[in-house]
């Protein structure tokens, strides 16, 4: 994992005046996306859900087909072909480096993706 | 890890992803790349040493682990940007720990953030062989406060996490993003990108309090900042003495592992609109109006004239008005013109602040701007289904989106570029940058991407053309259209504000005056800096002695 903190107590805290001294560690919420709908919705839903302004979308209808354009639902699209364009990048898209999505984070999005359901 | 063979042969066929054949960068290439002057075992050394430090999760070295670290949308063969390894550590401790390392191996090292700077490099490193410092995993939300609107990030936060945390902690506080969402608030503001709302000149209006690490390990605090307690480091950016945090700004003096970000109070209300000129021409005239309502902040945003293709690729794709070669003929213009309600030149500008306010303020903007001929006003209700007018809307008050990429899915496997001239906000420079750039992009074969952005009292002409990432011969023509219109800019006296990693050099030599004396001024304050060179060697064009001859 990333070192997400484990702080769903932290989550709660109010930050409000809460002025960080030099060297102190300042306790804030944690709110990362954490599940594979949330990382989806994080890291690929801004390019790949269905409608308008999504350039995933836009380009998968020129090279497949209108039918075959959203990548969620999509015949085909299963977990070893999301991780694999994750980290390697397709066409258009650059590649995802673990710095950004852990293999553990992957797991669970391509879970998702793979699972059918936005 | 999955191979790319067994990829190809299983599951991609099966989901018809033919293309992803010519994808991936490494398909022709397997070889390691050593920092300059370095063995391969001094090097494995300087990466035992790294390993020690941020555990070997987090040193890249081999083909797969540096997948992620090229330039996906490069123009030159891989091999011209090929980093050595990554190391991506969590902490300011673990960069210093890192940077001796690297000075006692000499290892050079290519700093990133988010690495999401496509169109300019992204992760990938200017001079092969370098080591790259993925900064990444920084990525605290440090403070946020709500009571003087500003936020303290490290270099890993991207808007889309500023943007997700402010809506989950129901802040009151806006973000100011570029278009691409996925971009790094830090790494954006250090490469001195802008963005949309009325904050949208990042460094000047956003950055307040700056920590560094120098190349020898020292941590500083900049501005308020170097005074203990710092009750003022994020409210009030010069401190005492010489300014220092533009030094590190488009440089390769140190390591930035925080910044102060300065917020927008959301404001009671928000307008958004848009307007429309079907002549090409419209340039001029709208450029000349725009300029006294920036000055006098009538019109408070970072406001953007947008040319017709630009504006057009987030709705459409090329092949739906064209399938021939070359620029989109003026019949495919027009009738997209007619299709999707553009102009020729798209305004886009929105109001902020108490319903009173703007209903004042609209009147003089409609005067100004409805004096240009076939000028046609638009509102959030009259465009509703439009996928740019709703990306427009987004961006003017700070939500990410990724809908502006829709300019590389224009054609099939694509990439972008940008060049980036700035202009006084003057209407005849403007038409005459718009006249030039697009023929030379015509007479080399590519679409006119295009558009003006003006934050306050300039514009940046940023040209955005799309190329195909498989056709080798159309990646050297645009190689070749860039160098060209740096020499074209140059004969014109318009300095370009931010380049892509294989025209810096360039870029910096057009920087000539006086004998190329800020050039030289860079590379003393490079050896003063960062004596042992080891810090983004080639940034900017900014060259430490020891790799001046391999940078060639």
């Amino acid at each position: 994992m990333r070192g997400f903190i484990p702080c769903a107590a932290l989550f709660l805290l109010s930050l409000a005046g809460c002025k960080a001294g030099k060297d102190e560690k300042v306790a804030i919420a944690d709110t990362r996306p954490k599940t594979g709908k949330e990382l989806y919705e994080h890291w690929c839903a801004a390019c790949h859900d269905a409608g308008p302004g999504h350039p995933g979308t836009l380009r998968m209808a020129g090279d497949f087909g209108d039918n075959r354009s959203v990548l969620i639902g999509r015949e085909g699209v299963d977990k070893d072909l999301v991780k694999y364009a994750v980290r390697n990048g397709f066409n258009m898209m650059p590649p995802f480096r673990p710095t950004e999505i852990s293999d553990e984070e992957l797991e669970l999005l391509a879970a998702h993706v793979a699972g059918g359901k936005p | 890890m999955l191979t790319r063979r067994r990829f190809v042969q299983g599951s991609a066929f099966a989901a018809g992803l033919g293309l992803v054949g010519q994808n991936a960068l490494w398909a022709a290439t397997d070889m390691a790349t050593m920092p300059p002057g370095l063995t391969g075992t001094a090097f494995q050394e300087a990466l035992r040493a790294m390993r020690s430090v941020v555990g070997a999760r987090y040193v890249f070295a081999d083909e797969t682990g540096l997948l992620g670290y090229h330039d996906h949308f490069a123009m030159k063969p891989i091999e011209a940007h090929m980093p050595s390894a990554a190391v991506a550590p969590r902490t300011v401790e673990e960069i210093q720990a890192l940077l001796k390392i690297a000075r006692d191996h000499s290892v050079p090292v290519w700093t990133i953030s988010t690495g999401r700077n496509f169109g300019y490099g992204g992760p990938a490193p200017r001079m092969p062989g370098t080591l790259v410092l993925d900064l990444k995993r920084m990525n605290r939300i440090i403070e946020v406060n709500e009571r003087h609107a500003y936020a303290v990030v490290e270099p890993g936060v991207s808007y889309r996490d500023l943007y997700r945390h402010l809506q989950m902690t129901d802040s009151k506080l806006w973000i100011d993003c570029a278009a691409p969402g996925w971009g790094g608030v830090v790494g954006n503001l250090l490469d001195r990108g802008v963005g949309y709302t009325p904050m949208g000149e990042h460094f000047l209006q956003q950055q307040c309090g700056m920590q560094l690490v120098l190349s020898d390990g020292t941590v500083v605090d900049t501005g308020m900042g170097g005074q203990p307690g710092r009750s003022a480091e994020h409210t009030y950016r010069y401190g005492h003495g010489p300014w220092l945090d533009g030094l590190f700004t488009q440089s390769n003096f140190g390591v930035v592992t925080r910044l102060g970000v300065q917020l927008m109070p959301e404001p009671p209300g928000y307008r958004p609109y848009m307007v429309t000129f079907p002549d090409e021409a419209a340039i001029e005239p709208l450029t000349e109006a725009i300029r006294p309502l920036k000055l006098a902040q009538i019109i408070p945003n970072a406001a953007t004239s947008t040319e017709l293709i630009w504006e057009a690729a987030v709705e459409v794709r090329k092949d739906q008005y064209h399938d021939g070669a070359g620029p989109l003929p003026d019949s495919a213009r027009k009738k997209l013109m007619a299709d999707l309600g553009i102009g020729a030149w798209n305004f886009y500008g929105a109001l902020y602040g108490p319903e009173a306010v703007m209903d004042a303020t609209w009147p003089v903007i409609q005067d100004a701007l409805g004096s240009i001929k076939g000028a046609r006003f638009y509102s959030a209700d009259d465009k509703k289904g439009s996928a740019a007018f709703a990306y427009r809307a987004k961006l003017m008050r700070g939500i990410p989106n990724m809908t502006e990429f829709g300019t590389v899915a224009w054609i099939p496997n694509a990439a972008h570029v940008g060049f980036g001239p700035v202009v006084p906000v003057d209407g005849r420079l403007a038409l005459r940058q718009y006249n030039r750039v697009r023929e030379l992009s015509t007479r080399a074969g590519f679409d006119y991407f295009g558009e003006f952005v003006v934050g306050w009292r300039d514009m940046h002409h940023i040209f955005m053309p799309a190329f195909r990432r498989d056709d080798e011969a159309e990646k050297a023509r645009m190689l070749d259209l860039l160098e060209a219109l740096i020499d074209d800019a140059a004969a014109d006296h318009f300095g370009v504000y931010r380049t892509h990693l294989d025209l810096m050099d360039k870029v910096a030599s057009t920087f000539s005056w006086n004998d190329h004396a800020l050039g030289r001024l860079n590379a003393r304050l490079k050896a003063g800096l960062d004596p042992a060179g080891i810090l983004a060697p080639g940034k900017s064009g900014i060259w430490p002695e020891r790799y001046r001859e391999a940078g060639k």
